[in-house]
């Protein structure tokens, strides 16, 4: 027998550390091998905690799940339908059709799947109505005059699902932000020295209160991205995984390797750099509150958007800014 | 005997190898990262200690791309 951190093991199978059955897991912060029964509970636990610990759902009632088909958003909306339906808080899913054609349109069909399966409505959004261009088009434009397509994704999706939320009645965003996706942002951050970003991205997002906003939640917050993984096969929401055609463009993949890396040479690496962003978030929040609150309490800085009427702290919101400018390049 | 080892990232490989090791080593062997892929033996999942050996059908999935 050999000892995995106090895990005992055979040579051949490693032990739940809580039961003795086969393991399928092993998690390095808490140096203990889990079952498949117990890191379902583990994971479902630590979703539900979060959200207690920062008041997620306090008088919510309409959440607005975002989903895209992945992993982490179909995680996200199977457990809040554990928790919405006896909390007697109503449940919608958001899809966004970037227009990318093999790949959005397939994870479609599968969050169709699950949607129906756990019952819960899905409402389809896409970027042909709302923007006036697919994804597919907005790549094949000149790289060179263009910004990076995550960049017009990003946006793009943020507007739509503020406002798809908004005109059902949500008062809640729920996205699939995981432990990864955090430390990715702080580091990203770090290395372009954007501070005051940093300060916005808690478990609950939104710096200005105003009722055009509606607030983001960020449920899975405290989970890394390979447990959800595994969270998303064992439940049977997801067996095919596949990436974003566009995604090289963009400097996370960059440093998501370059963290995964990182955590397979020195495991608890990400969840030391989580803890570390979780003591940088408060001392910067603190720092930037007084600059927020301006904002909130000074009604001329918000303005409305001159085109699309949403809120923006320019004239033009960045959602029709881009836009303008891809007009103007596909007219080339 | 040889170890049946296929790997799903995008496109299906498979290969037959010389193996007796943990799942650890054997992704440190191909160069996989093991932050990325979930590993099947014999059709279930396994964690990065548990052994492998000759006789093993190993599935490496890849469940993290990016996106």
């Amino acid at each position: 027998m050999a000892k995995i951190d106090g895990t005992l093991t055979s040579a051949r199978q490693v032990r739940c550390a809580l039961c003795n059955t086969k393991a399928i897991v092993y998690l390095p912060y808490s140096r203990r091998a889990l079952c498949k029964k117990h890191f379902l509970h583990s994971v479902e636990s630590r979703v539900k905690r979060t959200i207690r610990r920062y008041q997620m759902l306090d008088n919510a009632r309409h959440i607005a799940v975002a989903v895209s088909g992945g992993k982490d958003s179909l995680t996200t909306l199977y457990i809040l339908n554990q928790i919405a339906a006896p909390a007697k808080i109503k449940l919608t899913a958001i899809i966004v059709d970037e227009g990318i054609k093999g790949y959005r349109d397939k994870m479609i069909e599968e969050t169709r799947r699950i949607c129906e399966k756990i019952g819960v409505q899905l409402n389809i959004c896409s970027f042909k109505e709302e923007i006036g261009f697919t994804m597919d088009e907005i790549a094949h434009a000149d790289k060179e005059q263009r910004e990076v397509s995550c960049t017009y994704c990003g946006v793009f999706r943020r507007w739509i699902l503020n406002k798809a939320a908004r005109e059902i009645g949500a008062d809640r965003i729920a996205v699939g932000h995981n432990l990864d996706d955090v430390i990715q942002s702080y580091l990203m951050n770090v290395l372009r020295n954007e501070p005051s970003r940093l300060a916005r991205f808690g478990p609950v997002g939104g710096i200005i209160d105003d009722e055009k906003f509606v607030k983001r939640i960020r449920p899975l917050f405290t989970i890394p991205e390979k447990e959800i993984a595994l969270y998303a096969i064992l439940r049977g929401l997801k067996s095919d995984f596949g990436g974003c055609p566009y995604v090289e463009e963009a400097f996370r993949p960059v440093v998501r390797n370059f963290l995964n890396d990182l955590e397979s040479k020195y495991p608890s690496t990400k969840l030391k750099l989580f803890s570390s962003f979780i003591e940088m978030q408060k001392i910067l929040e603190e720092k930037y509150k007084e600059a927020y609150s301006d904002i909130n309490e000074d009604a001329a800085m918000i303005k409305e958007c001159s085109s699309c009427n949403e809120l923006s702290s320019s004239s033009l919101c960045k959602r029709c800014e881009l836009i303008k400018d891809l007009k103007a390049l596909m007219r080339r | 005997m040889y170890m049946k080892c296929i790997i799903n990232g995008g496109i299906k490989k498979s290969r037959k190898m010389n193996f007796n090791g943990t799942v650890k080593e054997l992704l440190d062997k191909l160069g996989i990262c093991d932050q990325i892929v979930v590993v099947k033996r014999n059709g279930r999942i396994v964690t990065e200690f548990d052994r492998l050996s000759d006789s093993d059908t190993v599935e490496i999935q890849q469940v993290i791309f990016g996106g």
